[in-house]
């Protein structure tokens, strides 16, 4: 027998849409443990992380954000059998059911800042040209630029926080991507989205030449650990 | 002059980074249930999260706050 792959923690006896098609086509059904019900598929073995596969896994991650409260799994949970799966889900159900009471009726928002100068070319340095004086200077001059931008980029975080702060029930700081000055994840009423939206645009109006990129509403990926 | 804000529904055409970004990395993890097998898919994910983490922050985490200083060579005078 194939093994499962999931792809999302749900309320009990939330099912999935009718045919709704995971990984390797597979129809996506619920299995229900106590308080909880993961939606799963089988498979063969852990898939590969494919930017195809990944795209069939947000699409069913999607599909229960849309029915209602979901925790989302990292993409790659394969377990061999069900058993094992029930097994879980009743160790950590209760866990799981205070995590969606907590991000219930909630959305992520990812907020990525761009547009920053680019980085200065490093200075050249040749320690045997210039001497182990000069090297040492530029060497603090390059890790004294780096520590002020960083300065700036917290303070920018911090003053972004609190010009959504009414809007937003969590923030949490998350790794940019290259080239990216920061990034942050927002978790956000549902009834809220538009107000914080606004509020992101009047924080980024006056921020020139900084931008924000906004993705949302996410299902909430950065709050479920 | 470019939008102040450039904003993006997850349900339309997405980039690759902001999947990854989120399905790689963040989400629930059936902790303590994986197999061999999908540990090492894990440490795939290990590496494109390598390459997502900007030099910055790996800056951030090496750099220490304070300029190292040049310790004298032990035995020497003072």
């Amino acid at each position: 027998m194939s093994g499962l792959h999931v792809y999302c923690v749900v309320a009990a006896d939330s099912v999935p849409p009718a045919g709704l098609a995971g990984l390797d086509g597979r129809v996506v059904g619920a299995r229900n443990a106590g308080p909880v019900a993961a939606w799963t598929s089988e498979l063969d073995a852990a898939p590969a992380p494919e930017p195809e596969l990944l795209r069939v896994h947000h699409d069913v991650v999607l599909a229960a954000f849309r029915a209602g409260d979901v925790l989302p799994v990292r993409f790659g949970q394969w377990l061999p059998d069900a058993h094992t799966l029930t097994a879980w889900l009743e160790r950590e159900g209760p866990a799981m059911r205070s995590a969606m009471e907590r991000l219930r009726d909630a959305v992520e928002f990812g907020v990525r800042v761009v547009g920053g100068e680019p980085e200065p070319a490093a200075e050249v340095v040749q320690p045997e040209a210039d001497g182990p004086r000069d090297y040492l200077r530029t060497l603090a001059r390059r890790r004294a630029g780096k520590r002020e931008a960083m300065v700036q980029r917290d303070s920018l975080v911090g003053r972004l926080g609190s010009a959504v702060g009414q809007f937003v029930r969590e923030q949490r700081i998350v790794p940019p991507a290259p080239g990216d000055l920061a990034a942050v994840a927002h978790l956000v009423d549902r009834a809220q989205v538009e107000p914080y939206r606004e509020a992101v645009a009047r924080f980024f109006e006056p921020q020139a030449p900084l931008r924000a990129e906004v993705t949302g509403p996410w299902p909430p990926w950065s709050f479920v650990t | 002059m470019a939008e102040a804000v450039k904003s993006t529904d997850p349900t339309g055409p997405i980039a690759l980074v902001e999947l990854v970004n989120r399905l790689l990395d963040r989400g629930v993890v059936v902790a303590g249930s994986v197999t061999i097998s999908v540990a090492e898919v894990d440490l795939l994910y290990l590496g494109l999260q390598l390459v997502l983490t900007s030099v910055d922050r790996i800056e951030r985490e090496r750099a220490p706050d304070v300029p190292r200083q040049i310790e004298p060579p032990s035995g020497g005078t003072g």
